[in-house]
């Protein structure tokens, strides 16, 4: 059974049985448009570098979708019932609005830069927990601008609630008032200061 | 009546005019650019030595009087400082000498809607990219007002510059994007910096990397790769937004918007997801006063109140701040 139930912007998500086991299959589809070795090197180095962030935001105690199976272009990984916060219409929960500034800081302690850290990549679990997901432009990296970048994308998606969120990640991150400067310094750079607070589809 | 239109935020001086969402006359007169970019003063010099003639040239080519027009738009910003203050400089005299409303227009809002308005399209993205700027635009009403949301953007330099500069390093002459794409003709691929973070991306990594292999690879891949990955980048921010709206029409925009490479790809991701991308005659791709005049039209077909004291320029007038009253 191989099913496509999604398409992303870099992948397909498929609902696939693996030996037994329902599971998500997110494999990078080839993208025409680009130079063939361009778009061969960026499949297998975020193929690798997700299962990678993946592996590594687990070890780091970041609820994330267990991975069952790397091949060169896909990923098999656990599939999460759940909604992602995109989805949501009401107002968050300040619950989640925490977890997702913890989440983040536990993330950037290990020096994972999520890349997308946004309410799209952001799915609350029927079992109550919140999880991070498409760790797709993920980088290792102890670079402070990757991870105020992060910070950056969080602040525009979620609007109001960004100030709880980010009470609990300056809780739990190490180096989080130099991620912080760094935020207002890339704020400063001019033509973003002002840039609007909302996703797309409020 | 109609309304004329004056563009002055950068290296183009543009007069339209527009009667009913009919272009009448779409003027223009460009600094040359040596091989040392633009020099605000210098071409704000050139734009009022030239002004006034562009000016006559789209009335005689609309065939009308001055007494035919019933108001006057010009680019209120993003753009040059210098460049901007001769526009407006020139539509508030008119405004004052013949009692015409005075209207400014957003410079990246009249991209769209004239390429919009051209290809009669109703809900797309945008992609404008241009010397100074890179955007994903698409229409929200969130925060109570209807505006271009700004899905993704440059965090650096606009693509158009990046490719200008790399052009002016490598001592191609003219210095301009399209030499880079007729260089890149028979180059191939050299891996090079890509830098895209959801829908946002940055150029000036990209720019220092090829900047420093000139002369230690042919300069028909460096050229190749550089334009290459920098359109790919727009591409992927731009097929992740086309996917995140669930929108099947995309919009090409601004000056680089002539790159028939950049055409090809954007249709080819176009294509993978059944949509289509809309692209207008190339004088509209330009910086064009037609685009202004346009614009102005809209606004005050929707009511806009003109005031004099706010007839101002603003270099920094961001897109997602202006009302879309139509």
């Amino acid at each position: 059974m191989v099913m496509k139930i999604s398409e992303g912007a870099e992948a397909d998500i498929y609902l696939v049985d693996l030996l037994g086991i329902k599971c998500i299959m997110k494999y990078r589809r080839k993208k025409n448009y680009m130079p063939a070795a361009l778009d061969e090197s960026l499949s297998l180095r975020r193929t690798r570098s997700e299962a990678k962030a993946m592996i590594a935001a687990r070890r780091a105690g970041v609820a994330v979708p267990s991975i069952l199976l790397v091949s060169k272009y896909s990923i098999f990984m656990e599939k999460i019932d759940g909604t992602v916060l995109y989805e949501l219409d009401e107002r968050l929960p300040r619950s989640v609005l925490k977890d997702s500034g913890k989440i983040l800081a536990k993330l950037h302690n290990s020096d994972i830069a999520h890349g997308d850290f946004t309410k799209a990549n952001l799915m609350i679990g029927d079992n109550g927990s919140l999880y991070a997901i498409d760790f797709g432009l993920s980088a290792q990296t102890d670079s402070v601008e990757e991870k105020a970048l992060d910070l950056l994308l969080l602040k525009r998606s979620l609007g109001e609630g960004f100030k709880t969120a980010l009470d609990s990640y300056k809780r739990v991150a190490l180096s989080g008032s130099a991620v912080l400067r760094k935020l207002e310094d890339i704020e400063t750079r001019g033509r973003y200061q002002e840039r609007s607070l909302v996703t797309a589809k409020e | 009546m109609a309304v004329l239109g004056i563009e002055s935020s950068a290296h183009t001086f543009g007069v339209g005019i527009v009667e009913h969402g009919k272009i009448l006359a779409n003027c223009k007169s460009m600094y040359k650019i040596s091989d040392k970019g633009m020099i605000p003063s210098k071409v704000a010099d050139f734009h009022s030595k030239n002004g006034w003639r562009v000016i006559k040239e789209a009335l005689d080519t609309a065939g009308l009087a001055i007494d035919d027009i019933m108001a006057v738009g010009y680019t209120k910003g993003p753009g040059i400082g210098a460049c901007l203050r001769t526009g407006q400089l020139a539509a508030r005299a008119i405004s004052v000498k013949y009692c015409l409303p005075i209207i400014p227009v957003n410079h990246a809002v009249a991209h769209v809607e004239i390429t919009k308005h051209l290809s009669r399209v109703k809900d797309p993205i945008a992609l404008y990219v241009s010397g100074g700027n890179s955007q994903i635009l698409s229409l929200s009403d969130a925060l109570g007002f209807r505006h271009y949301y700004v899905l993704g953007e440059t965090f650096d330099i606009g693509v158009g510059n990046m490719l200008d500069v790399f052009a002016r390093a490598a001592g191609l002459k003219p210095a301009w994007g399209s030499t880079v794409a007729h260089v890149a003709e028979g180059g191939s691929y050299v891996p090079m910096p890509y830098t895209v973070k959801g829908m946002d991306f940055t150029f000036t990594g990209l720019l220092t990397h090829a900047t420093k292999r000139i002369g230690k690879e042919r300069i028909e891949d460096i050229a190749f790769s550089i334009q290459n990955t920098a359109f790919s980048m727009l591409c992927e921010a731009t097929e992740r937004a086309l996917l995140l709206t669930k929108k099947s029409d995309i919009l090409l925009c601004g000056g680089v918007a002539q790159s028939v490479r950049l055409r090809d790809m954007l249709e080819s991701m176009a294509a993978a997801h059944k949509s289509r991308v809309h692209v207008a005659p190339n004088e509209f791709n330009a910086d064009n006063g037609g685009m202004i005049a346009l614009v102005a039209e809209k606004m005050l077909g929707a009511g806009y109140k003109f005031d004099l004291s706010a007839a101002v320029t603003d270099q920094h007038y961001r897109i997602d701040k202006v009302e879309i009253l139509w």
